[in-house]
């Protein structure tokens, strides 16, 4: 049997991309008057769908160890699938809003807790309906996982069904945690069927019962999901669509071909340069959305053979990283420098604002120091990033060697070994929808899988755990600024540039209605109001 | 007797080869760094996810005990489950290996159509100089443009022409046949290109081989027509390395053409491999490549079988040897 790799996917991209007539950049679409703010596309109420089976290409599928349970997702794409079944307490809108979901409301008697009351009508696709059981169940389940979200809930001290007349649950925290309500609203703290798990009736790992838009028609791995309307849906008039039909197709050229041939209605691009790529192509539209996703660079400060366990030249590198070169050459222009806290959401600090940005380097002040660069192969975009940090560093002086490796021994030689096997590496970050949320995996104590090649330092955890306990404003902003700059002069996980996603629809087919700015990967959010035109 | 043992031999050899890339794709896909637990659990599981992973897939065996259990359950059918998909691995190829078989044999039947007679030409007006260098250049680039470059252009001429067939919305031929094998066309011409190139070489090596033997120039003394001496003594003589060639290439192509499938979104075996890969799915690469092994050592074995068919010398010197 003939061996391939990804490398050489991504090498038929670039030969596809050349023959496109790709020059590098992109040139920024204009934006649509009749889009309201907040959005880069919007089928307002004056659009009548005409229901059918919506077409969508993404570029990978869900691949968890858990199989579908949604507390252990850990990757973008399965929060979008699965969050096309299921439902959270609330969920994030335009500027990164906290809005209802399965919640129909909450307030908030005090700074520690939240009272949440369910939607009268929302029942699962078994036509059970959900109750302040439920959710009490699958809070629980997930704090109690151990899985990664659990500690991004936050302090909870209780979780209780106190229903009175309307389902209700009241939710305790230890001490006040901003980032509480955006922490709900990520798929991991879905609504699961608890009554039915309970029972055994429902394995969560190899099937989804969910009250939310869509159910599971059929799932073949890595080729297709078909997801039926859930009549069921507590919001079902507003549904328009029929079914969707998510064909996983890994290659972006094929996803061009399909948005181009007509085959496919809505399609998902990770490099930029697809925005300039489908211009050309008639009756598609392509739209870049602001993601708080970010790329960073590792810079091993545990393993003694790398030479950054030296803090002044991990210094020199953090202050010689042009960012903004990063955004215009690397990612086509479509991206935003950033600090620790993403650039798009509110109270983040600017990547300007930080030690590293204003700091003075001599221009051989990397002499000596030599550096390979890690890489894996399934993200083109992240040996783009590679290639012209590698130019940057050299220009002072370094020696650099690029390595690309598949996502395994990435994993392996970062994440596993102990210490971290690498000098540099690259990867990124989920955003969230809230600022203050991925600061927690700057403490290797909390983000326990990068204590390979991170210290833990009492100042810089102590300023995340402060910040997150403050209400969004002024003060906040300031106390945020103090965890990116002492993240930035320790130097050790480095923030680049956001992650580029660009989507393409067919405008004679769907008019699709897509938030401008998205933390959790999920450009599927507001599928449920998506039209389908008569094409 | 003698053909019998010779048969029996070859199988025989086949089986142990067998064994032996069953062995050898155990070990590799247990030395690549990047354990199955640690890529599908990710950087953000703890200790004892892993460990639970570790021991449901029966990973705390030592390697002889895990070898072990895998063949015994491979010889009785079972090719284990994806711990991916959790469907049982013969499902997932059954499933995607009608695609490939589909690609494969609509990629070598043109590549055989195409190859054949223009590599006969090829010999027979092979003094010419003109002629010879076109074909040679043709060839070459047949044979040397890479299948991520010829495939890229098709799929950009046919999104932005479609002449009615669509990227990346194939139908398998067991759902519906004519749709099936329209889609499958780009991905087949894709391929029969590399396919064609290298069966006409071989076909022209073959046949210059065959038109310097003392009978066919006797052939071209007592006044045969050309057609006449290429049917009844060229082709003949020159079948048995086509008929290798086409093996290979059979072998080859149901192995999967990831690159192509990748381009055109076929739900293939080579695509299926590739991703089991990346994620450590054991069960499914071993399967994977036990299927192409097995692919590969039966068509060998079929092809020397019909090589003594066309030539018992062959059986004769192999019986010998």
């Amino acid at each position: 049997m003939r061996t391939t790799s990804t490398a050489a996917l991504a090498a038929a991209a670039v030969a596809a991309l050349a023959l496109a007539g790709c020059s590098g950049g992109s040139a920024p679409a204009e934006p649509d008057a009749d889009v309201p703010d907040g959005y880069v596309a919007y089928a307002d109420d004056s659009v009548t769908s005409a229901g059918g089976t919506l077409q969508v290409q993404i570029d990978y599928d869900t691949a968890e160890a858990q199989g579908l349970d949604p507390a252990f997702a850990e990757v973008a794409r399965s929060w979008s699938i699965m969050g096309l079944v299921y439902e959270s307490l609330v969920t994030v809108g335009p500027g990164f809003e906290i809005q209802p979901e399965l919640a129909a409301e909450w307030e908030q008697p005090d700074d520690t807790t939240y009272v949440f009351t369910l939607q009268p009508d929302a029942v699962f696709s078994n036509g059970r309906a959900v109750t302040a059981a439920d959710v009490v169940g699958s809070l629980q389940r997930l704090l109690d996982s151990g899985s990664v979200w659990s500690g991004q809930l936050g302090p909870v001290a209780s979780i209780e069904d106190t229903s009175d007349g309307a389902q209700q649950v009241t939710v305790t925290l230890e001490r006040p945690y901003t980032p509480f309500l955006a922490a709900l609203a990520n798929t991991p703290a879905a609504i699961l069927p608890m009554e039915e798990l309970t029972a055994g009736t429902f394995d969560p790992v190899t099937e989804m019962l969910g009250s939310g838009a869509f159910t599971v028609a059929e799932h073949r791995q890595d080729e297709s999901w078909t997801f039926a309307a859930n009549p069921e849906w507590w919001d079902a008039d507003a549904l328009g669509v029929d079914e969707l039909e998510l064909v996983i197709a890994g290659d972006e050229q094929t996803r061009l071909a399909g948005l181009r041939d007509g085959s496919t209605q809505l399609a998902n691009f990770s490099n930029a340069d697809a925005l300039q790529l489908l211009q050309s192509a008639p009756n598609v539209t392509a739209v870049s959305q602001t993601q708080s996703d970010f790329f960073y660079a590792m810079l091993n400060s545990v393993n003694p053979d790398s030479p950054f366990v030296d803090p002044e030249v991990r210094q020199t590198v953090n202050a010689l990283i042009d960012r903004q070169a990063l955004v215009d050459v690397a990612l086509a222009g479509a991206a935003e420098a950033t600090a620790v806290t993403p650039a798009n959401l509110p109270d983040a600090c600017a990547p300007d604002s930080v030690p590293s940005a204003s700091a003075e380097v001599d221009a051989d002040a990397l002499e000596g120091v030599e550096a390979t660069i890690l890489v894996y192969n399934s993200d083109p975009a992240l040996g783009a990033i590679a290639q012209l940090i590698q130019q940057q560093l050299q220009a002072a002086g370094a020696q650099i060697e690029l390595e690309s490796v598949d996502d395994g021994t990435f994993g392996e030689r970062v994440y596993v070994s102990q210490p971290g096997d690498f000098d540099i590496a690259l990867s990124w970050f989920a955003g969230y929808g809230d600022a203050s949320i991925v600061t927690s995996w700057w403490n290797p104590e909390t983000a326990f899988f990068n204590v390979g090649f991170t210290q833990a330092h009492d100042d810089l955890s102590e300023a995340i755990v402060a910040a997150q306990g403050l209400e969004p404003g002024a003060e906040r902003a300031e106390a945020l600024q103090t965890v990116c700059d002492l993240a930035d002069e320790y130097a050790e996980m480095l923030p680049l540039a956001t992650r580029p996603q660009v989507i393409g629809y067919a405008n004679d087919q769907l008019a699709p209605t897509i938030l401008a700015d998205e933390g959790y990967g999920d450009f599927l959010r507001l599928v449920a109001d998506f039209r389908m035109l008569e094409g | 007797m003698q053909t019998v043992r010779w048969v029996g031999g070859r199988v025989l050899t086949g089986l142990v080869t067998l064994l032996g890339i069953a062995l050898l794709v155990f070990m590799a896909v247990r030395v690549v760094p990047g354990q199955a637990e640690r890529v599908l659990l990710g950087p953000l599981a703890t200790q004892e996810q892993r460990d639970a992973l570790v021991a449901e897939l029966g990973l705390d065996r030592d390697l002889a005990s895990q070898f072990g259990i895998w063949i015994s359950k491979v010889v009785t059918g079972d090719l284990g489950t994806s711990i991916v998909s959790r469907q049982p691995v013969l499902d997932e190829l059954a499933l995607r290996l009608p695609v490939t078989a589909t690609i494969a044999l609509m990629a070598l039947a043109i590549a055989l159509a195409v190859g054949i007679p223009v590599g006969v030409l090829q010999a027979l007006r092979a003094r010419r100089r003109g002629g010879a260098v076109v074909s040679r250049v043709l060839g070459g680039l047949g044979i040397s443009v890479p299948e991520f470059v010829l495939g890229a252009l098709v799929v950009l001429l046919f999104s932005s022409v479609p002449l009615g067939i669509t990227i990346g919305a194939f139908t398998p031929v067991a759902e519906d046949v004519g749709r099936g094998l329209l889609s499958s066309l780009l991905p087949a011409l894709v391929l029969s290109v590399f396919c064609a190139a290298a069966t006409a070489r071989t076909t022209r090596d073959a046949v210059l081989g065959v038109l310097v033997e003392p009978y066919v120039q006797a052939a071209v003394a007592r006044g045969e027509t050309p057609w006449s001496i290429v049917r009844h003594h060229v082709l003949r003589n020159a079948t048995i390395p086509i008929l290798t060639l086409a093996a290979t290439l059979l072998a080859y192509l149901l192995g999967g053409a990831v690159i192509v499938e990748g381009l055109f979104n076929v739900p293939g075996v080579g695509s299926y491999l590739l991703l089991a890969m990346d994620r450590r799915d054991y069960a499914v690469v071993q399967a994977g490549v036990m299927l192409a092994a097995v692919v590969f050592v039966v068509t060998s074995v079929l092809v020397e079988l019909a090589s003594s068919l066309v030539d018992p010398r062959v059986s004769t010197i192999g019986a010998r040897s």
